[in-house]
């Protein structure tokens, strides 16, 4: 018996209904919560009151982070400077932007900015969402106008719907801003070996070269963990580490509180995926691992803000190796970016 | 922000208050300011090079500022307007304030923007106002404002002729670059005819008060930088002295 006569009507109808219903589903997920999934140790994600993480927020941050149209076509996106596979953060020693502009440091890691305080190496920005705004406008970054993209974006999908969905507006600056910063907060770090070590009961997930360098990392003959502690391994702090006595170029953080005794300090950076995030320090000046551990070794230069936990160590060569080797552990397991 | 927003909707509404209770006391009355660029008492004119009087031959290209608490002074206190964006390369600039009728003695006036509303998240700000993102005065790196824009070019040949050969341009900006006066000023507000206030900005006294003086080859560029901070903190102490009413 030929079954499809008669029941090809029902089967579209059921087809129909079904492609309804998941299209249903869909815009009652974009209005979920976004749980974003926290490692073993991490404290409790900060979220700012009136931009709550949702699943609409989220995706239509990612989207405009990947958008070269931030630009105005000028070809720079967020992630033209803050690389996925490099942990977000640039290969270049001085990021570059429009035109070949190169700008004034090294762009960091986007790893659990949600816990910082401060934003930029300075820390002059409060909030996430105020960070935003500046690469965009900055004109040795994207040399664009936020008010110009979003003319340029908000009649696009999916911006104009996730923007209703999200923000219940148009795309416009308030988005923008909003948006990206909800996708940004939800690249958490902490699924490394060292983790798996720390928090997972995993005694082998370190090799005993890696333990050895764990220990003299939390020791006194280094002093690394007197900045680099807790779970993000960092304390977010500025501290001037002696690079350089020379700060005309780039004062610090004095460039925000006008201070003297700023000049030259920078925030700790976190360590987390340090191993994907080279070149090293605010100006991108050390290449490797190596080269940081010898200039802490070594206590760098002697510049009246230097930190005083920044003096010279008495180290061995195995001993400096050892501490690269715990370093490289830090690279977590899993991307960054689990933003479907 | 808060506080300046605060003053403004008190202020209206004590207007408000008063009018229901008692509409011809004090009854509205208008002022219409001109805001007027000057260079030593006559019209300023983007296209003529003057000599400062550090003896450097300057033109003037932009001059764009803040002007906040704009407020009328005697037994009662009217404010006028909270905040004005003002960009005087072209011109005098007019406005019309409502204010109550009555007599006041002086003119409160600040260059820049109080603390609580430099430090305001532009982004919830509607882009077209003098506050928003449109007013291309806002520092994104520091997230604050720029008070003044003050662009051109120099020349520290007095004697030169032509274009000035050099490009100055200092910005203020920053909560130490914020200044605020009272001048004694008597002005009468009646209701019916508006009074008439020019609030002038002699650009010439940009470059000198008294003794202190504005030496462009001593730094030409400020930007917000700690380095280039005392001409901007120079620029700002002369500023709000070349503010007079007339």
């Amino acid at each position: 018996m030929n079954m499809r006569g008669p029941f090809l009507p029902f089967l579209l109808a059921a087809a129909l209904l079904a492609g309804c219903s998941r299209e249903q589903v869909d815009l009652e997920e974009l209005d979920d919560p976004y749980v974003v999934q926290m490692p073993a140790g991490a404290p409790i994600l900060p979220v700012p009151e009136g931009n709550a993480l949702t699943v609409a927020r989220v995706r239509l941050g990612k989207a405009l982070f990947f958008d070269e149209d931030l630009s105005l076509g000028n070809g720079i996106s967020c992630a033209s400077c803050h690389f996925p596979q490099y942990a977000f953060s640039d290969t270049s020693v001085l990021s570059h932007g429009v035109g070949g502009a190169t700008g004034l440091r090294n762009a960091p890691t986007l790893a659990n900015l949600a816990w910082h305080q401060g934003y930029f190496r300075d820390g002059g920005v409060p909030t996430l969402e105020q960070q935003v705004l500046a690469p965009i406008h900055n004109e040795e970054e994207m040399a664009s106008n936020i008010n110009d993209a979003a003319a340029l974006l908000r009649d696009r999908e999916p911006y104009a719907s996730l923007s209703r969905k999200a923000y219940d507006r148009v795309l416009d600056g308030y988005v923008i801003t909003r948006a990206i910063a909800c996708y940004e907060r939800t690249l958490v770090s902490g699924w490394s070996r060292y983790d798996r070590f720390l928090h997972g009961g995993d005694t082998s997930a370190l090799t005993p070269t890696e333990r050895h360098g764990w220990e003299l990392f939390n020791s006194d003959a280094t002093g690394c963990h007197g900045c680099h502690g807790g779970f993000d391994l960092s304390d977010h702090t500025y501290r001037n580490i002696g690079t350089s006595l020379d700060h005309t170029v780039d004062p610090g953080r004095e460039r925000i509180t006008l201070q003297p005794e700023d000049r030259g300090k920078f925030k700790v950076p976190t360590l987390r995926n340090v191993a994907l995030t080279a070149p090293y320090l605010h100006d991108g000046s050390m290449s490797t691992l190596e080269e940081v551990v010898e200039h802490f070794a070594n206590g760098g230069v002697n510049d009246p803000n230097k930190d005083p936990l920044v003096t010279p160590r008495s180290l061995s060569a195995q001993e400096k190796a050892d501490l690269v080797s715990f370093l490289r552990a830090l690279t977590d397991d899993r991307p960054l970016d689990q933003v479907p | 922000m808060k506080h300046l927003i605060s003053i403004f909707v008190l202020a209206m509404a004590v207007c408000m208050a008063c009018t229901k209770e008692d509409p011809t006391w004090p009854p509205a009355g208008q002022v219409e300011v001109t805001f007027r660029p000057l260079w030593n008492g006559e019209a300023f004119n983007k296209n003529t090079v003057y000599l400062s009087a550090a003896d450097e031959r300057i033109q003037i290209q932009q001059v764009k500022f803040y002007l906040s608490g704009l407020e009328l002074k005697g037994a009662g206190s009217a404010l006028m307007s909270p905040v004005e964006l003002l960009d005087l390369t072209n011109g005098p600039i007019l406005r019309r304030y409502t204010v109550p009728s009555g007599s006041y003695d002086s003119l409160h006036v600040a260059l820049g923007l109080p603390p609580e509303v430099n430090s305001a998240d532009i982004t919830n700000i509607d882009p077209s106002s003098p506050l928003g993102n449109n007013s291309g005065m806002y520092w994104t790196w520091t997230t604050m404002y720029r008070f003044l824009i003050f662009d051109g070019r120099f020349d520290t040949d007095a004697a030169g002729t032509g274009t000035p050969p050099f490009q100055f341009s200092i910005h203020t900006g920053r909560d130490a670059c914020f200044r605020e006066r009272t001048i004694a000023f008597p002005l009468h507000v009646a209701s019916g005819t508006p009074a008439s206030l020019s609030i002038n900005v002699d650009l010439a006294r940009f470059f000198s008060e008294g003794t202190e003086v504005l030496r462009l080859s001593d730094g030409s560029q400020s930007h917000g930088a700690v380095q280039e901070l005392p001409q901007a903190i120079k620029l700002s102490d002369l500023a709000i002295k070349a503010i007079s009413p007339q």
